[in-house]
């Protein structure tokens, strides 16, 4: 508070010269009302600021945006009950699960459905060797380096990251693939942590307690996720 | 050394100096000593603080508008993927690079179908994994944006773009009549594709000529001379004992330079039994000379007299009987012995010889007359050393003219069109043969190269050049090995080879590539005609492959060579010239670690990376040692005219020590003012003096002062570890760099911790971490590194080290995350040199992180300080309490205005650093990821070894060792426990977990030892009495 020494005449130093510079001049008292309202516009503009960062508004949560070719996950991983590894190959030796070239859709769509309308540019990408430009889901920055091999390899299933997209037409993220809840499993894998053999399996389900089963395979498996920095960022 | 000593007065009996400013306690030095960022760290730099507030408040403004989601990205999969293809799983292709007669066996890595680094080939036996700086550099001139990327026509001082069709018909119309006044003026190759094709030029009527400024000729002319037969010499360093160099640079400057590097260093493990021993005679400090155990400076010109006087000094002093055939006079001999250039040792040296014959080993440089290189053979043979360490493998030297003829010929009029495959004539030609009014009278004029240069300038066609990464082709190594070029990426603009033009010329029906590497493979596996057609012989394709795939054909080569016998005639004793003097000095020329012969001029990385001995960056320089520039009145970086027969050119002063008396080395490749934008600038040409009548030395030079100076960017004394003044330095870097004799070390091995400082046990201020799991750590040790720079373009290649040009590497900020310390020791006239590489040595308790304020640098559980660049806000405190100086802060978005093109050269498992962070080694970090992936997947631990560094894995001499600190059974954990390892500053508690071995030198004991380093330096002496006290003083 800016003391209202102006008006008070036991004011020390009053009348003298040599303190007369420390006391604030009168104009400036409306700096009082003034900070009050800057503190109150603050306050509201953090609470917005905050809100609107962490709300799941702002993060990519349920972005399914429409791809070329208008494929269904429900379908095929769903009712036809293809592995997921059918198309995405390289998921379990390698940093990225590889979206399928043409030429496996046309393992099945070269006697199936051969006149379908929404298949044709898949044909037409297959006779003339030009990619279809699928839209990509789920996007890390480029500053993080993400490893599909090493989680599948330590039993972390598809569905933990990607949800039920046996059940998906269009894909939809429905993750935050933040860092904070990447790092909400590294510090505590075990309720993620299946058997290998079941990572794709989106139907799984242990008959005993997941944390239990989680907390053996982590044993078993050496399982010791980090949590530096250097481990994604490099 | 004595001179030296009572300068200084040194305190340990030993004087460290990074530079003669360094060694003077100069103004300037103590300015740099003080000085975080030298140059000024806060010097607004095109863009103001206040003018940067204002971008940002607007930014902010503009990002809370348009911030709700990032771009739309595509995933686009190949619609046919072809096997074993994985996106985003890098690849590797063998194929060959070469340069001149050197040629390189490389392992290319493909991301996606672009090339983005080159490792050695490590099944090749003459590269072992290792890669020298040129070829790692040499993926980024793919990507120069100056590369020509049309074919040019100009006629009448118009230039019209055209294509490879248009100039084919023209060509072909031009030569129906046949090759008659037809001149191929080609740069060395060894490939036999090429060579087929000339020769078959040759035999329809054309003029095969060839010009390399920097060739063997001379080394291969004396084989002959003594043998009587072209031979490539074979060198086996690993069985000598006793070698001796004679201006040849044997680590750098051979074709089997890596292999030769890998084996010298095998033979200097202290531990063995056996330490070999180098003497060097050169006038220039080369790396080889700064592994010299003796190293005597001696002008270019008088080697040959050197050799001469050794020779006498073995014959007539030693008694060493003389072969037949040797071709040498007893007589002559007699006036040669004692002679000044060989030094007041060579006693000693001839005496060690004749205790190791058959395990010495004696090489004359390039730079040589074939006499000496003659002389040699017949020392070598006379010891019993060919057919031990040197072994020959005979080779038929193509029937081609040299630079001269074809000057001639067109001056005859017996030219009217000539080709010139590469090389850039017009700038390396010969000064005194009028080449460039000799091309001129050529009616049609055709120039295949990389650049729109001076020589395509001057031709009317202009053809642009495949880079080998874009080629098909094959090479030939030195012993012999049939080598495989091929392209892992198309030509990026229509480029074509030497021998898609020769093909042009010769056949009916052209040949690609592809076909012509074929059809050689075909014809050296002994088959007739045309290589079968690819899938109608399952045996040629399965052999075909099988040399794509190793890069090489096994078994093609001459891994062990043959003996010869002498059949030398009379071998001259050289010339003895005019006395130098500081009026008629010797200009030497020689190639240049960096830009070569000037066809690396374009190339940022080397023009940035300083000399492994000057510490110059982006020029070259006039070399001058010490005792001649204070004759000449001279200083570093002032501009002299340099005067040779009357051709003058300007060039800044570098005062070198160790440089010979009255001889000035000029590199070769500089000065390229046709060159693209980054070489333009660089140096000053060299050439202009060089005549074909003195290639490799010239006397009579002569340098006047012109009263201005030149800055010349040096980092010799960047980052500088002493803050405590030029005093101290005298006192700390022998516990920086620690070195002793094989003596020392045999009878102390302890000596290398009593070179530290002495202290009383440490006690940590923090609360110590454990590190239960992997401990990584890192060794490099001294006695293997000689400083050749390939770990430098290692580290920049992985890890997308940015280039910052001259003026921010005169202000100290050069990005390069590993330096090069290079230290002299003792007379500046005739010291000794020692290299340490220094790149974040990863400290358990890092000082660094204790000051970062917004914890952008922080500790792995493995012990990794990690740099995290989001987190990072410039404040470079993290620098400033760095002891080591290894931290890099990017001043600049250094890669904001690369081109898309020349962005593809990037790494992508690496981050790219914008402006305004901080950055250093991270022990590349992304391979360590890589390696525990490749780990899980095979549900295995990491073994020792999963894990290599870009600098460890390129190191030609295996001086880089990494691995697990806590695996007892790991080579890093063995090093640790040897006594010659130890730690940089280690008495500041902050646990380096890079430490250092040693270096052991292996002075011949007759002559004085390089390094005094005895008892008076050991336990107990009054110097490491003091240091206990200030210790104590200290702590108390």
């Amino acid at each position: 508070m800016v003391p209202d020494h102006n008006e008070s005449p036991q004011s020390p130093g009053r009348g003298d010269a040599s303190t007369e510079r420390f006391v604030f001049p009168k104009w400036t008292n409306w700096l009082r009302e003034a900070s009050a309202v800057l503190a109150l516009g603050g306050l509201v503009y953090a609470v917005i600021l905050v809100t609107g960062v962490f709300s799941p508004e702002m993060s990519a949560l349920g972005y399914a945006p429409e791809q070329p070719v208008p494929y269904s996950h429900a379908l095929h991983a769903g009712k036809m009950d293809l592995d997921c590894r059918y198309c995405h190959t390289t998921v379990e030796t390698t940093a990225r699960a590889n979206i399928p070239p043409t030429a496996t859709c046309m393992n099945c769509h070269a006697t199936v459905r051969t006149q379908s309308e929404s298949l044709a540019s898949v044909r037409e990408s297959f006779e003339t060797g030009k990619p279809v430009e699928w839209v990509q889901v789920h996007d890390l920055p480029d500053f993080v380096y993400f490893n599909h091999a090493s989680h599948i390899q330590a039993g972390v299933g598809c569905i933990s990251c990607h949800g039920r997209v046996d059940r998906m037409d269009v894909v939809e993220q429905v993750e935050p693939l933040t860092m904070g809840w990447c790092l909400d499993c590294h510090r505590d894998p075990a309720p993620n942590l299946r058997p290998v053999e079941f990572v794709t399996d989106m139907e799984w389900q242990t008959a005993g307690d997941a944390d239990e089963l989680g907390r053996r395979l982590m044993e078993e498996r050496r399982i010791t996720p980090s949590e530096d920095c250097a481990t994604c960022h490099r | 050394m004595m001179q030296g000593s009572a300068q200084q007065g040194p305190a340990h009996g030993r004087n460290y100096w990074r530079s003669l400013q360094d060694l003077a306690d100069s103004e300037e030095f103590r300015h740099q000593l003080e000085n975080e960022f030298p140059g000024g760290v806060d010097a607004p730099s095109g863009m103001t603080r206040r003018r940067f507030l204002q971008i940002m408040s607007a930014s902010i403004a503009m990002t809370s508008l348009a911030g709700c989601r990032w771009p739309e990205e595509k995933i686009v999969p190949f619609a046919k993927r072809p096997e074993g293809v994985s996106p985003g799983t890098p690849m590797g292709f063998a194929t060959t690079f070469e340069v001149g007669p050197t040629v390189h066996s490389v392992v290319a890595t493909s991301y996606d179908g672009r090339p983005i680094k080159i490792d050695g080939n490590p099944d090749f036996r003459l590269s072992g994994g290792a890669a020298t700086a040129t070829a790692q550099a040499s993926v980024l001139d793919l990507y120069d944006p100056d590369r020509s990327r049309h074919l040019l026509n100009r006629q009448g001082g118009s230039t019209a773009t055209t294509d490879w069709e248009t100039f084919a018909a023209w060509l072909q119309e031009r030569i129906a009549a046949g090759l008659d006044g037809v001149a191929i003026l080609s740069p060395a190759t060894t490939s036999p594709s090429v060579h087929g094709l000339l020769a078959r030029a040759a035999t329809a009527g054309a003029g095969i000529h060839m010009w390399e400024p920097v060739c063997r000729r001379q080394e291969f002319e004396g084989v002959v001379r003594a043998f009587g037969r072209p031979a490539a010499a074979q060198l086996h360093l690993d069985k000598a004992r006793v070698l001796v160099d004679f201006d040849a640079n044997l680590l750098q400057d051979h074709p089997t330079a890596v292999h030769n590097s890998r084996t010298f260093a095998a033979g200097r493990n202290p531990d063995a039994d056996q330490m070999n021993r180098l003497y060097v005679w050169e006038n220039s400090y080369t790396i080889t000379g700064g592994m010299a155990d003796h190293r005597f400076p001696v002008a270019s010109r008088d080697v040959g007299a050197a050799v001469w006087a050794l020779a006498a000094e073995l014959v007539l002093g030693e008694g060493l009987p003389l072969p037949m055939n040797s071709g040498v006079d007893r007589g002559e001999l007699g006036h040669w012995r004692g002679h000044a250039a060989g030094g007041e040792h060579l006693g000693a040296v001839a005496r060690d010889l004749m205790a190791n014959r058959g395990h010495g080993f004696l090489a004359a440089g390039i730079r040589q007359p074939a006499a000496v290189h003659a002389l040699v053979h017949v020392l070598n043979s006379a010891l019993g050393n060919v057919g031990q360490t040197v072994t020959f493998r005979p080779v038929d030297l193509p029937a081609v003219g040299d630079i001269a003829g074809f000057i001639d010929g067109l001056d005859r009029g017996a030219y009217r069109t000539v080709v010139i495959l590469g090389g850039n004539p017009v700038k390396t030609h010969p000064a005194d043969l009028g080449f460039n009014a000799a091309l001129d009278r050529a009616e049609h004029r055709i120039y295949l190269g990389s650049h729109d240069d001076a020589t395509a300038k001057a031709c009317h066609w202009h053809v642009p050049q495949a880079h080998y990464l874009e080629s098909w082709g094959d090479a030939t190594s030195w012993d012999g090995t049939h080598m495989a070029v091929q392209p892992l990426i198309q030509p990026l603009y229509g480029g074509k080879t030497a021998a898609e033009l020769l093909s042009l010329l010769l056949d009916e029906t052209p040949r690609g590539g592809w076909q012509i590497a074929r059809d050689t493979f075909h014809a050296r596996r002994g088959g007739q005609g045309p290589a079968p057609a690819e899938g109608t012989d399952s045996g040629f394709e399965k052999t075909w492959r099988r040399f794509l795939h190793a890069g090489f054909l096994d078994g093609s080569g001459a891994e062990r060579g043959i003996a010869l016998a002498l059949t030398a005639g009379r071998i001259a004793a050289p010339a003895e010239g005019k006395a130098l003097s500081a009026t008629n000095l010797e200009a030497s020329f020689a190639q240049d670690q960096s830009v070569h012969d000037g066809r690396f001029a374009d190339n940022a990385w080397l023009q940035e990376m300083p000399d492994f001995m000057t510490k110059l960056a982006w020029d070259n320089a006039a070399i001058v040692g010490p005792a001649t520039a204070g004759e000449l009145d001279v200083k570093h970086g002032d501009l002299v005219t340099l005067n040779l027969a009357g051709r003058t050119v300007e060039a800044p002063v570098y005062v070198l020590p160790g440089q010979a008396k009255y001889s000035v080395t000029l590199h070769l490749g500089y000065g390229r003012d046709d060159a693209g934008r980054v070489g333009r600038k660089a140096g000053f040409d060299a050439y202009r003096l060089r005549t074909f009548t003195h290639l490799d030395t010239a006397d009579g030079l002569t340098v006047t002062k012109t009263g201005r100076t030149y800055e010349l960017a040096t980092t010799q004394d960047h980052h500088a570890i002493d803050a405590a003044g030029a005093a101290e330095i005298q006192d700390r870097v022998p516990r920086l760099v620690r070195e002793g004799t094989i003596g020392d070390y045999r009878s102390h091995p302890e000596f290398v911790d009593h070179l530290g400082l002495h202290h009383p046990p440490l006690e940590s201020l923090w609360k110590e971490r454990e590190y239960t799991g992997h401990k990584w750590g890192m060794a490099i040790d001294l006695n293997s590194c000689n400083g050749c720079n390939a770990c430098l373009i290692g580290c920049q290649s992985e890890n997308n080290v940015p280039v910052v040009g001259k003026d921010e590497v005169a202000l100290g900020r050069e990005m390069s995350w590993l330096r090069l310390d290079r230290y002299f020791l003792g007379d500046p006239e005739e010291p000794t040199v020692t290299q340490q590489p220094v790149g974040c040595v990863q400290c358990e308790l890092a000082p660094c992180e204790q000051v970062c304020p917004v914890a952008a640098t922080v500790h792995t559980e493995e012990g990794l300080n990690a740099m995290v660049y989001n987190r990072c806000v410039g404040t470079r405190y993290c620098s400033n309490n760095c002891p080591y100086k290894v931290r890099r802060f990017n001043w600049f978005n250094n890669f904001e205005d690369l081109s898309a093109t020349q962005r593809l050269v990037l790494n992508p498992d690496v981050t790219v650093r914008a402006r305004g962070v901080m950055e250093k080694c991270t022990y590349c970090v992304q391979r360590i990821e890589k390696a525990r992936v490749a780990a899980r997947v095979e549900d295995r631990d990491i073994r020792d070894g999963d894990i290599t560094p870009a600098c460890a894995q390129t190191c030609p001499t295996e001086a880089i060792v990494f691995g697990d600190l806590n695996d007892p059974e790991s080579r890093v954990s063995g090093l640790r426990e040897q006594s010659r390892s130890f730690d940089l500053l280690g008495y500041l508690n902050i646990k380096p977990r890079t430490f250092y071995m040693a270096r052991i030198r292996n002075p011949n004991p007759e002559i004085a030892p390089v390094a005094e380093h005895g008892e008076d330096d050991g336990h107990g002496n009054g110097k490491e009495t003091g240091d206990h006290g200030q210790v104590e003083q200290a702590h108390g």
